[in-house]
């Protein structure tokens, strides 16, 4: 059986922005959707050390290098802000750029010896998911298939940990439940998936993944398990279009679908809008 | 002074709390018999608040310790409930009435399981007891303010706690909301409970609480209401703070000529 490219192309976009976007509800929940921004950038160095000493784009190393610059990156955030008393805006400031200049930096002084580019690691090139397989399947769908099911485990199982931490973290103190152990689960979970979605779609553009489908189902509405749902439907479907908006503008898949999310955004906008004028016209 | 009890439920021992190095808790020293209802009263920033984070462990002190039960809060949270103030929280967020009293009903080796029908049930009681079963389904972004405390205040319930602390739950609640929840938490004295509720309002503790205890940072008076409520400490917590010696004043004109008691 042989898929055409557009059916992985769209596949792989579908992928990232359903784990994006469900990640990216707690974090718009929590406020946090720039925390999301900073780790996106902030595990640039590691997956560029990760490159350097195991010299290969295997993703375990790179797993390992991004997680562990993502996690960096919130702890310095905390510092910063709790202990040195910097403002949190300036702190994630601080935090998540320089660590990303130093991902350049490493990236164009060892770019020789490894096989990765500045432009591939910034933006991502989603048209050439097709050009490595296993099975006839291509790599990245494997690997952002199995991430899929494992955000999937996390939040189902850990859903009432994340609901109650999100919503009310002073009292699920009271109740015992440790605040942080559910913080840094949800911020090892953002860097790995800005790990494995970053070939796709590059550092810069995964922040819209991650924020804009979350933000966009919030505005529709008020559960939280339908704006899961919605979230990645959102992702889905800005997948499927921004790739035909790509193909008619000859232009970047990756950028196209962010496009799409955005005005997907603000036809939610407009529509949410509208039902609360009816609401209060009619009572 | 301080009304000492033989054989406390709450206890806290030189209790010492400081922000950024300034003391918003100074050596404070008191007990609580079981089965009492009472109301830490003093003026704003007093340390009201801060007095309770620190029963639950919300904030450490510099100097001190809290006993519950005999034990340390880590070692009882089962049977202490927490009410925190409305304002803490983002009532923009994506859940139902009923989502947020069910947190009640979460602990931290139940977390992975399902709540049971009898969870359920419980809440659904809970609701009830509080007046709000008929929103059930409700969004909690649709809540007025007293119906959000009410919430908050049936989600503690659903802890079955022996022990409830609650941070101004009147606070921004109309008159007939204020006496539906005294009502409820006379009943659950009755039945043997101990609550102890941060309170900024004078007549209406002097009305409700049997138990006072007066907070200026320092701690001023804790006893039995009658044994508290006399002029000389009352002006001790609240001298100083011009705007509110008048009704002070007036309330202890009122109190030392009194026309009838009810």
């Amino acid at each position: 059986m042989v898929m055409s490219d557009a059916f992985w192309i769209i596949l792989t976009g579908s992928l990232v922005a359903a784990t994006s976007g469900l990640l990216g509800c707690f974090l718009v929940l929590r406020k946090m959707a720039l925390v999301g921004d900073a780790i996106s950038h902030a595990v640039l160095p590691g997956i560029a050390i990760a490159f350097l000493i195991s010299g290969s784009r295997s993703s375990v190393p790179m797993l390992l290098g991004a997680a562990a610059f993502g996690l960096f990156c919130t702890v310095l955030i905390e510092v910063f802000s709790k202990r040195a008393r910097v403002q949190e805006d300036a702190a994630i400031g601080i935090s998540f750029t320089w660590l990303f200049a130093i991902g350049v930096i490493l990236i164009t002084f060892f770019a020789d010896k490894v096989d990765l580019d500045q432009e591939c690691v910034l933006y991502g090139e989603i048209a050439f998911v097709g050009f490595e397989t296993w099975l006839g399947i291509p790599v990245a769908v494997w690997t952002l298939g199995v991430l899929l099911i494992f955000i999937l485990a996390m939040i189902g199982l850990g859903y009432k940990g994340l609901f109650i931490t999100t919503f009310d973290p002073e009292y699920a103190t009271t109740l015992g439940i440790s605040v942080a152990g559910w913080h840094y689960l949800l911020m090892s979970s953002v860097s790995v998936t800005t790990v494995f979605t970053f070939e796709s779609v590059g550092a810069i553009l995964v922040v819209a993944f991650l924020i804009i489908p979350a933000a966009t189902a919030y505005l529709l509405t008020h559960k939280l398990k339908t704006m899961l749902l919605l979230a990645t439907l959102i992702g889905i479907t800005s997948s499927i279009l921004g790739y035909y908006l790509a193909l008619w503008l000859n232009a970047s898949i990756s950028g196209s679908m962010v496009v799409v999310l955005g005005v997907l955004f603000i036809v939610a906008l407009a529509v949410s809008r509208g039902k609360r004028m009816q609401i209060s016209a009619f009572s | 002074m301080t009304t000492k009890v033989a054989d406390p439920v709450i206890e806290v021992h030189d209790l010492t709390v400081s922000y950024q190095r300034k003391p918003a808790l100074w050596g404070v020293d008191f007990s609580l018999p079981s089965g009492v209802l009472a109301g830490i009263i003093g003026p704003n920033g007093a340390g009201k608040s801060t007095l309770i984070k620190a029963m639950m462990g919300l904030v450490s002190g510099d100097s001190g310790y809290v006993r519950l039960f005999n034990r340390p809060i880590d070692e009882v949270r089962g049977k202490v409930a927490y009410v925190p103030q409305r304002g803490t929280v983002d009532w923009d967020f994506p859940a139902s009435v009923l989502d947020v009293v069910l947190m009640g009903r979460f602990k931290k080796r139940r977390l992975f399981s399902r709540l049971s029908k009898a969870d359920e049930a419980l809440a659904l009681r809970c609701l009830e007891q509080v007046g709000m079963e008929g929103f059930k389904y409700r969004q909690i972004s649709q809540l007025s303010g007293g119906q959000q405390q009410r919430v908050f205040l049936a989600r503690a319930l659903a802890q079955q706690a022996e022990i409830y602390l609650m941070d101004e739950p009147f606070a921004g609640i109309d008159a007939t909301t204020e006496q539906t929840i005294f009502e409820l938490l006379g009943k659950l004295r009755d039945e043997g409970k101990t609550i102890l509720v941060v309170h900024h309002d004078l007549q209406s503790a002097y009305q409700y609480f049997d138990w006072i205890i007066l907070l200026n940072t320092q701690l001023v008076a804790s006893g039995p209401r009658s044994d508290i409520f006399v002029p000389d400490y009352l002006r001790k917590t609240y001298g100083g703070k011009l705007n509110m010696l008048t009704s002070v004043g007036e309330m202890l004109a009122e109190m030392e000529a009194p026309t009838r008691e009810k």
